[in-house]
């Protein structure tokens, strides 16, 4: 089969499956045979796209996402080829640096704004040349080769000219359609499939942060952590079984020596301390940290895998115990999204929603209302951002809980080069944990919760 | 490998209708012999197409509906333990060991639509119905007859397929199937079809039907579906209301019409109120 694929189209074909793989779909070694064995039979364009989708793709939801790598990577493949070997463009974006924000600033769009439909001259630019104009400024103030942060800026930038072009122009076309457009001229202009990459794995719903989530996103990440859930709880559980071994009971020794006339027949052991595993977690449910909670929330149950009690707490200026009502939602609904969103929203109704996070106050408050709760085989883990308002951080009783428990874990949904800006106080705070960690996208929740799950 | 159109065609003369896109999938997971998983909504004809796909291919239909519950003796084998029993009685003086092969031979057997589908001596099209319905022990336990089209049964050893049946399993997407039976299958989404093909689909499955009134059915179908109901009509049940209609004599919808046969396309009462009330406010 693959034979007939020349050596050339097969280099494609394996370039796109790894772009699938980017984007984040699960495009295993058996999908790859098939649609290879699928691919020789077919040759028109169109079949090709349907008849790799139908090898590679096992789910509906993944449909879209290869749709569009799809028209990404075959729509320019050949332009992506002939581009690589010549290297100006590439320098020409390597010799500009600098923020895109910064530079451009608000004066930067207006005078040299791609959407204004007019050219410094006050030409009459048609639609084409303001797309190229647009691709142009991409280029020069947000696409810098060899940066970390490449693909976020591109990918901002790219929307926030979208925006601009549909603004300022006359055209019909839809923000999805011009910005779909943005972006392939911008991939013919870099003429690398690094871009690409750039571009499908900011796309990727794993690497997506928290804070700013839509709804189809929101819906298609509680899917996954329902996922992990179920792989969770197909661990196997923590087993109690009465010790062969161990210290001789000589108490109960005699008294079972009574039923054979005195004779001390059978030896009685000790029975043997059981260790019970705690985890508490506290979670913050202000305004930007909200989110991340409540995908957090969902996974309650899953830890009862390795912790006998697991019970969760909300704060924003005080602390309320939220175990039974999670329990009693989880019961009533098949969904953990719905039964957390269900306890979050009344606890919205009852007024949580208009505080301010005073994560000092709710410190104390735990210490001084559940601090004999915990003991040296919890595990606490706090979610927040750490931002405090400028209050008091009353680390001391923080400090206190460390001492008292086996560890604390703090995660933050803030990107950790932000901890410490503003009003965030998290170094502070990070005195007092065992670790803190920076959890703003699936894979790292993923990461972090499954080392959990196995450690405690 | 059989070319997509020409599947098409020949489902087409069965009357069934699909998009070239749902052919070229079929075709290619015939053309692998691999298991082809259909997902979708209920009622949009994904077990019409294993029946339509059997009867075209000449290819007898094994149907195994699967429900909670559902084990291995049900959709397997099962051992036919009162003929056993009596084997065993009436042959009082046999040797255990002679015995003990007796009556775990071919004879004693109760064939199940898994391993009738695995033995039979034609090619066969074996429809596991409703995979969601059962737990995911049982699908793992599927997962030899996928990807080996191979039985293991312990006291006769594994039973391999003569002909490699086309397998195809339909699920209403109430539960998420696992990775690793979806790894092994090719995947088809069946969703509720156009308008332009549920017409198509009206027109040939109620013959003498008038276009006029296909239309009008198929409108109003594919209105009531944009709307938030518990259980949206499907295909069958516009098949079931064109049907009646045409029966009734009745060839204009009007309020009345559609007042007296709603039933027929809703089958849940609070929907049927909904619409009903829905339909007076339009009228005001």
């Amino acid at each position: 089969m693959q034979a007939q694929l020349q050596a050339d189209s097969l280099d494609i074909f394996l370039e796109f499956i790894r772009l699938l793989r980017l984007a984040g779909l699960r495009v295993g070694l058996t999908e790859t045979q098939d649609a290879l064995k699928a691919l020789s039979s077919v040759d028109d364009l169109h079949l090709t796209q349907s008849a790799l989708k139908a090898t590679l793709i096992k789910r509906k939801a993944d449909q879209a996402t290869f749709d569009r790598v799809f028209e990404l990577f075959f729509g320019f493949a050949p332009e992506i080829r002939d581009l690589q070997l010549a290297k100006s463009s590439k320098e020409q974006a390597q010799a500009s640096s600098g923020s895109f924000g910064h530079d451009l600033g608000e004066e930067g769009y207006h005078n040299d704004a791609p959407g204004s439909g007019r050219g410094s001259r006050g030409i009459e630019l048609s639609y084409e040349q303001v797309l190229e104009r647009a691709v142009q400024l991409i280029m020069r103030h947000a696409y810098v080769k060899d940066d970390k942060d490449n693909a976020r800026r591109t990918q901002e930038a790219i929307a926030l000219m979208s925006r601009m072009i549909q603004k300022r122009t006359e055209t019909e076309k839809s923000l999805d359609e011009i910005r779909s457009e943005l972006e392939k001229a911008f991939l013919k202009a870099i003429g690398s499939t690094q871009a690409l990459e750039a571009l499908l794995e900011e796309g990727n719903f794993e690497n997506l942060d928290f804070a700013r989530l839509d709804e189809t996103e929101a819906e298609l990440i509680e899917r996954e952590i329902e996922r992990l859930i179920e792989e969770l709880a197909a661990r196997p559980r923590r087993r109690y079984e009465r010790h062969k071994q161990g210290h001789a009971d000589i108490r109960r020794t005699i008294r079972k020596s009574i039923q054979y006339g005195g004779t001390p027949i059978k030896l009685a052991r000790k029975k043997r301390r059981i260790i019970e595993p705690q985890i508490f977690i506290l979670a913050d449910i202000s305004g930007s940290v909200e989110a991340f909670s409540r995908f957090f929330l969902m996974l309650t149950r899953a830890f009862h895998v390795t912790a006998d009690t697991v019970r969760s707490f909300i704060f924003v200026d005080e602390v309320s115990e939220i175990t039974e009502r999670i329990e009693i939602e989880m019961s009533r609904n098949s969904r953990a999204g719905q039964a957390v969103e269900k306890v979050l929203s009344r606890l919205r109704l009852e007024g949580w929603g208009f505080r301010r996070s005073s994560y000092g106050m709710a410190f104390q408050q735990f210490y001084t209302q559940f601090g004999s709760d915990v003991d040296r085989h919890t595990t606490i883990i706090v979610l927040g951002d750490a931002r405090n308002n400028n209050a008091p951080s009353r680390s001391q009783f923080l400090h206190r809980l460390q001492e008292q428990t086996e560890r604390i874990i703090w995660l933050n949904p803030e990107r950790q080069t932000l901890w410490d800006s503003g009003d965030s106080i998290m170094s502070v705070y990070a005195l007092s944990c065992d670790r803190a960690l920076e959890c703003r996208n699936l894979q790292q929740l993923k990461e972090i919760v499954r080392e959990l799950a196995t450690s405690i | 490998m059989l070319k997509p159109e020409a599947l098409s065609q020949k489902l087409q003369a069965q009357g069934y209708v699909m998009s070239p896109d749902q052919a070229l999938t079929v075709a290619i997971a015939l053309h692998l012999e691999k298991p082809l998983l259909i997902e979708g909504p209920a009622g949009v004809g994904k077990t019409e197409l294993a029946k339509v796909l059997s009867q075209s291919l000449k290819a007898p239909l094994i149907r195994l509906q699967c429900y909670e519950g559902l084990g291995e003796e049900k959709a397997l084998y099962e051992w036919n333990y009162s003929k056993q029993l009596l084997h065993i009685q009436a042959d009082k003086k046999r040797e255990w060991n002679q015995l003990e092969t007796e009556i775990f031979s071919e004879e004693y057997l109760l064939e199940r639509p898994l391993l009738k589908a695995i033995r039979n001596k034609k090619r066969v099209v074996l429809l596991i119905d409703e995979l969601d319905r059962v737990d995911e022990e049982f699908e793992a336990f599927l997962f030899e007859l996928l990807s080996d089209f191979q039985i293991t049964i312990p006291e006769m050893g594994t039973v391999m397929a003569k002909h490699k049946p086309i397998v195809m399993l339909t699920s209403n997407e109430t539960r998420e199937l696992s990775e690793a039976l979806r790894r092994r299958c090719i995947y088809l989404y069946i969703t509720f079809p156009t308008r332009e093909r549920e017409k198509e689909i009206v027109l040939k499955k109620v013959p003498g039907i008038s276009e006029k009134l296909a239309e009008q059915v198929v409108t109003y179908v594919q209105a009531l579906r944009k709307r938030e109901l518990k259980k949206p009509p499907s295909v069958s049940e516009t098949l079931d209301w064109a049907r009646s209609l045409q029966l009734l004599g009745i060839n204009h919808i009007d309020d009345a019409v559609v007042h007296q046969t709603a039933p027929l396309l809703l089958k849940n009462k609070a929907d049927l109120e909904s619409v009903h009330q829905m339909d007076k406010i339009v009228r005001e």
